[in-house]
């Protein structure tokens, strides 16, 4: 990875949350320039975004709009990425898709996030029963394919956005637990616990001043290589027909559509998941040179 | 060894009944009444529904019938499908070599090709060759798995036409394996890089060296058995992205496999077979994470005196 030359080797061991805090802002964004490969992922997670923000006004025509232009057209110069079968313009569609795709895989990925720490933490930090029950219920869990366990909550709940953030948020949710568990063990060692806890500091004090802090770095970092591998998920559900429903222009709900046409109209496929991989692609840049930055030792999992 | 293997069987059993919980509770927790659901397509009399609901056991206290479900799930009966009205289990069967080859496929090519990658990227090290492929793996784990097969359709498929694309024969086989395996690859040749990378500075390969061994015995026989190690643990870890590839890549293949028969009884309702298929993977998924801690036991000796 180009990210290595980036760090001098006798700072590997330093607080990464605590460096970047103190040096500051300035400081990350040099590191950033240094790297090429994380510079490229947020110059496209940009372009990215101001899509998702302006896709209103950066869409040619509606989204939802049957027979805009002739079916199955081929791109040209007023229907960019050509027409569907129904006559929809597909750069409108897929412009609209971030609207979709974004905030269900941001969703999904703080909902993991956010029980998913919370169980690292306490079993991490209480130990004793707390932790070997817990840490049973995290392998168990981790036991199951996630997307089985993903089709298991839509068959029990239902087909709608919700409940596709809630399936894709829950399967996510063991690796969580077990990172921050982890991070938390090792940190309970510390002889700055110990201290803390020697001049009266209390459980949560303990927790929220010494430990969280400690493990943020971890957490953000896998909070940012999950946000791909969660678009992916939700919209391969999308795709299966058990996701967002047509007609909203979801991208793996167009792939899906896309489908049976390819012979004949490659581009119903070609650019919803381009924009598919690129949005994923570019999230994991950034995500392992997050990981680069916080910890190192971190790189290897 | 004995005792990590009794250890490890025992390990096992929550797992599977868990998922065999979980898939009880399926049928218990969905809106509606499962009679109701089986006999949707044709007219039934109450007294139909009430001869249904006794053969099913949906009469019986919710425990007696999670312990009967348990022990029949444990002699491989799990009823019959809703909609062709056959045991589930029959069917699985004839749909399991479909999905077993694919998976057998995409192992070989994830293993094969990430061994391959992450071995010449790890040797020279920031070499343009090493950027090219960690590239080349980036792209391998940020491609989604349907999109992936829908480009190898398109262009080796139909546009060059040099494979088949649906078949019995083994060349039917080339292009899904390709798909389910690619993130595997990805994620392998970055681990055994890094791996590689970590070991090269270790002093028995500096010893290797040093007593004039060839750069290939070195690395194939000092180097790459150390670098496996955790090679082997991400496979154990990640034979749920097979499944789960598996499951999308059959849909578009159209491949008669589990996956195709899972989606299938989702959208139709069919929850026997629903329950079934996800008892079996979720058995066959541990059985094969067994093996794969056996061959992680065998590989590295302090793993079974932890």
């Amino acid at each position: 990875m180009p990210m290595e030359t980036v760090l001098p080797s006798e700072t590997v061991a330093v607080d990464r949350t605590g460096f970047l805090r103190r040096r500051g802002t300035i400081y990350a964004l040099r590191l950033l320039r240094k790297s090429p490969g994380a510079m490229v992922s947020v110059a496209i997670l940009s372009v990215i975004l101001f899509v998702t923000t302006f896709a209103p006004l950066l869409a040619t025509r509606d989204p939802g709009k049957v027979s805009a232009g002739a079916p199955v057209h081929a791109p040209d110069g007023a229907f960019y990425f050509g027409t569907d079968r129904l006559g929809r313009d597909v750069y409108s569609r897929v412009l609209f898709g971030s609207r979709l795709s974004l905030p269900i895989g941001i969703l999904a990925v703080a909902f993991s996030l956010t029980v998913g720490s919370t169980v690292g933490l306490a079993t991490g930090f209480f130990g004793g029963r707390v932790d070997a029950i817990g840490a049973r219920l995290i392998d168990i869990m981790l036991g199951f394919p996630s997307l089985m366990l993903a089709l298991l909550i839509i068959t029990m709940f239902g087909i709608g956005i919700e409940n596709v953030i809630i399936a894709v948020g829950i399967s996510g949710t063991p690796r969580f637990a077990r990172i921050v568990r982890g991070q938390t063990l090792s940190v309970r060692q510390n002889v700055y616990i110990e201290a803390a806890r020697a001049i009266g500091a209390t459980g949560p004090q303990l927790l929220r001043r010494h430990v969280l802090p400690n493990v943020r770095g971890a957490i953000i970092v896998l909070g940012t290589l999950s946000v791909g591998g969660a678009i992916l998920q939700a919209s391969a559900l999308g795709f299966l027909g058990l996701g967002v429903q047509p007609p909203a222009p979801e991208w793996g709900t167009m792939l899906a559509e896309g489908k049976d046409l390819m012979r004949h109209a490659p581009w119903l496929m070609l650019f919803p998941g381009m924009m598919l991989f690129l949005t994923v692609i570019s999230i994991n840049l950034l995500g392992d040179y997050l990981r680069e930055i916080f910890d190192p030792r971190l790189r290897s999992r | 060894m004995t005792r990590y293997i009794l250890r490890r069987t025992l390990w096992t059993l929550p797992v599977l009944l868990v998922g065999t919980t979980l898939a009880f509770l399926v049928l218990r927790l969905i809106p509606g009444d499962p009679v109701n659901l089986m006999l949707a397509a044709r007219p039934a009399s109450e007294q139909m529904r009430e001869n249904l609901r006794r053969k099913l056991g949906l009469d019986r206290p919710l425990l007696q019938q999670y312990v009967h479900f348990v022990s029949r799930a444990a002699q491989g009966d799990f009823g019959d499908s809703f909609r062709t009205l056959n045991p589930v289990t029959s069917q699985i069967k004839e749909h399991f070599p479909a999905t077993l080859q694919l998976a057998v496929g995409g192992l070989l090519v994830g293993v094969i090709g990430g061994l391959t990658l992450g071995v010449t990227a790890g040797l020279r090290p920031n070499s343009p060759m090493d950027s090219g492929i960690m590239f080349l793996a980036l792209v391998g784990v940020s491609m989604p798995v349907y999109w992936l097969s829908m480009l190898l359709i398109f262009v080796f498929g139909l546009r060059l036409g040099w494979v088949p694309i649906v078949g019995e024969g083994w060349e039917a086989l080339i292009l899904p394996s390709f798909a389910v395996g690619a993130w595997a690859v990805g994620e392998i040749a970055r681990l055994v890089r890094s791996a590689i990378l970590d070991v090269r500075g270790e002093d028995y390969v500096r010893t290797a060296y040093a007593k004039g061994l060839p750069n290939s015995t070195v690395v194939l026989r000092h180097a790459l058995r150390n670098a496996l190690i955790p090679v082997v643990t991400i496979v154990g870890l990640q034979l749920g992205v097979f499944v789960s590839g598996g499951v999308i890549v059959e849909t578009i293949f159209a491949r008669q496999g589990i996956g195709t028969l899972l989606i299938g009884a989702i959208f139709e309702k069919d929850y026997p077979m629903v329950q079934a298929v996800i008892v079996i993977t979720t058995g066959a998924y541990v059985l094969a994470n067994f093996g794969v801690d056996l061959a992680y036991a065998v590989l590295d000796p302090r793993i079974r005196y932890a």
